[in-house]
């Protein structure tokens, strides 16, 4: 009973069937499955099919999205149990469209698949400016800190971002990285930026590489 | 939804170049290079003058048996359960040949085309979902002339579901191809119902013919099986240099022969066909990659139309001798004329050099091509799901659709999603080896051809195609040509 229904999961989050992967979640846990169970024999092997269906060209931007929700419906009833055991996320993540620019289907899209891949991420949303990226980062801790510009004009924002936790003496305490469409790598080198990804999925391939490192 | 379709002809030009056609049928009529059919049209009540073989038609004649054409027939594939309804308002898409030097998809180098190009170029076009029908695209040069037909069909038998045609040349070639239709699909009354073959007749412009093409248009319509009128007129040098005119003359043209298969055999599903293009107008020759090709096939399909019957277009044809910008340039532009004007049976796949050279990689880009102009003629769907308005006001202003279930039910109708066509950014697809559509084509013409798998026939049926086969090779070239009747 318990093994099928782990399946069960695993293939309703791969067949973006968002609206029963929570009833199954709890009646997983309601027989006595534990959390670290359910996420380690159904929701990460889930993502990782999914992974390689968009990998391979099968699968396309919306359907990722629309497992990554199925997968957060089941994930947020498993959550609290998994905390009282000893889970520790895969890393944290801010994420923010820096200031001037309110562009952020992009950043969006690296949000939900960061959290589909088991990343904690915090979306603080469009034009945010140096100094509250600094005052979140001190509150929330997170290993990396990604910014956005879709403008070529708010680009050297991102390097006020870094140049404003380099003067406060803690830019070596996160990795910093950038994406959009007017960025390159070889902009991410002149700002002194950690990483760079060409589109969401390369997002989600820096962030795992940085935290490996 | 307005059906997306280009017309060039008003309803009025369409009468005028119908009454200049009839006018041409009774007063000049055709040559017609065949006896025995000569025979048949005086029966029908046409002029005959034996010495010169001109026929001309009364237009009370020409009307009457052109109404008894089928306005619409089921073709099939090798597999009888693949189906196609063929009529004004429907399109399918095909190959178009026939390429005598081909383009080493393996090696890159040019060089004469072989019987395993034919083969692979089968299973190509079984493994592309847009392309229906091979028209025995590939005419090699290393076995004999007598034989390509039969190994021809050997492999369609054995490698592809789809339909097969090629040209009706001669009586007994055609008859070899009736009898092995037949063969591979479960006898001759089987095959009678259902039309897996369809074969291009040609025409002599202007206003003539070819025996060899009238013996094989009276071979099937005593089969019953679709025939293509198809003249290449050349606007300049076998037609007026006009369209206009050369409309009127391949009307005329084709109208007879329409007449022709009817009074044979009433109710022989034809098409109304076009190769017909402009000449190059430096060395008189023809030009296939020219913009006025495509408009010469929407009028034709708008003058198909409006004598019931469904229209065949060659389309995608170029004069590149590479796979460059032009043989991109001129495929898409004649395929999407050809389309948008309402042909319905569109050759086009696969061929370079005036379509006497061919690449596989090319059959697999016409593919994606075909796929977009599939696309653009699906036109745009209004209704309460498209509109959307429920979503609009859901996600409201800076919001996204991304994460909309509404998207995810949707894209794949809506957009069409090119396989070869490049969208990366640059990182992406300089990581990605810097590729170009033609590399994505080749590496796909590979696999599909790597992983084809061969049809699992009769053992008996086999050894019948491979005896039939066998017989054909034994006839010298003198016995294949000997077969003819009087002319």
């Amino acid at each position: 009973m318990g093994e099928t229904t782990l399946k069960e999961l695993e293939d309703a989050i791969v067949q973006m069937d968002a609206d029963i992967t929570e009833g199954l979640a709890i009646k997983l846990l309601d027989s006595g499955t534990e959390a670290q169970v359910i996420l380690k024999e159904a929701l990460l092997p889930a993502l990782d099919r999914v992974g390689t269906l968009f990998r391979d060209g099968d699968y396309f931007l919306p359907d990722v999205l629309m497992c990554v929700k199925a997968y957060d419906n089941s994930f947020k009833i498993i959550l609290p149990k998994l905390k009282e055991g000893d889970y520790t996320s895969r890393g944290r993540v801010i994420l923010g469209t820096v200031e001037g620019d309110i562009h952020e289907i992009g950043k969006n899209i690296l949000f939900a698949l960061l959290e589909g891949n088991g990343f904690d991420v915090l979306d603080m949303g469009v034009n945010v400016k140096a100094d509250d990226f600094l005052a979140k980062a001190k509150e929330w801790s997170p290993d990396i800190i990604g910014m956005s510009s879709l403008l070529s004009t708010t680009m050297p924002a991102m390097k006020q971002v870094i140049d404003t936790f380099t003067k406060e003496g803690l830019r070596n305490n996160y990795k910093f990285i950038i994406g959009g469409a007017p960025v390159s790598q070889r902009f991410a080198d002149e700002i002194g930026a950690d990483g760079y990804g060409e589109d969401a999925q390369s997002g989600v391939e820096l962030v795992k590489r940085l935290l490996a490192s | 939804m307005k059906p997306g379709r280009l017309e060039f002809l008003s309803e009025s030009e369409i009468k005028k170049i119908d009454a200049l056609s009839l006018d041409i049928l009774e007063n000049t009529g055709i040559k017609v290079e065949l006896k025995k059919l000569r025979g048949i049209l005086r029966d029908i009540g046409c002029t005959v003058d034996e010495t010169k073989k001109i026929v001309k038609f009364r237009p009370d004649i020409v009307q009457a048996f052109v109404k008894k054409a089928p306005r619409e027939y089921i073709l099939c594939g090798a597999d009888p359960s693949k189906r196609w309804p063929v009529n004004p308002d429907t399109r399918v898409f095909g190959g178009l040949g026939t390429a005598v030097n081909m383009y080493d998809l393996y090696s890159g180098e040019y060089r004469q085309a072989t019987l395993q190009d034919v083969v692979n170029h089968i299973i190509l076009f079984d493994g592309l979902e847009h392309i229906v029908s091979s028209q025995m695209d590939i005419w090699p040069g290393d076995i004999p002339m007598q034989t390509i037909h039969v190994e021809a069909m050997r492999a369609w038998a054995r490698h592809s579901t789809k339909s097969f045609g090629m040209g009706a040349y001669g009586v007994m070639p055609t008859q070899d191809m009736m009898e092995m239709t037949s063969l591979i699909m479960g006898g001759r009354e089987n095959f009678k119902k259902q039309h897996p073959f369809i074969a291009i007749v040609s025409i002599q412009s202007p206003l003539s013919s070819v025996q060899i093409q009238l013996e094989g248009l009276m071979v099937l319509a005593e089969w019953g099986q679709p025939a293509l009128m198809s003249p290449e007129a050349m606007a300049g040098t076998t037609a007026p240099v006009t369209i206009a005119g050369l409309l009127a003359q391949h009307n005329a043209e084709i109208l007879a022969y329409i007449v022709m298969a009817q009074a044979v055999n009433p109710g022989t599903p034809v098409m109304y066909g076009t190769v017909s293009t402009i000449a190059e107008m430096r060395r008189g020759t023809v030009a296939l990659g020219a913009i006025e090709m495509g408009l010469i096939s929407a009028a034709s399909a708008q003058m198909a139309h409006y004598y019931g019957v469904p229209c065949r277009a060659a389309a995608g044809g170029t004069e590149a001798k590479t796979l460059d910008m032009q043989c991109g340039i001129e495929r898409e532009r004649s395929m999407m004329l050809a389309a948008l004007g309402g042909a319905n049976y569109i050759t086009s796949v696969g061929t370079i050099e005036s379509t006497t050279a061919g690449a596989h990689e090319l059959a697999v880009i016409d593919n994606e091509i075909i796929g977009q102009i599939e696309r653009a003629l699906r036109g745009i769907e209004v209704g309460d799901i498209t509109m959307a308005a429920e979503v609009i006001k859901a996600v409201g202003p800076d919001g996204n659709y991304l994460m909309q279930d509404h998207t995810q039910k949707n894209f794949r109708r809506e957009h069409y999603i090119p396989k070869l066509a490049d969208r990366d950014k640059r990182d992406v697809w300089e990581r990605g080896g810097s590729r170009e559509m033609i590399n994505n084509a080749r590496e796909e013409a590979k696999k599909i051809i790597a992983t084809h798998k061969e049809r699992q026939l009769d053992p008996k049926l086999l050894m019948e195609i491979d005896a039939y086969v066998d017989s054909v090779k034994a006839r010298s070239l003198e016995d294949f040509y000997a077969a003819e009747w009087e002319s």
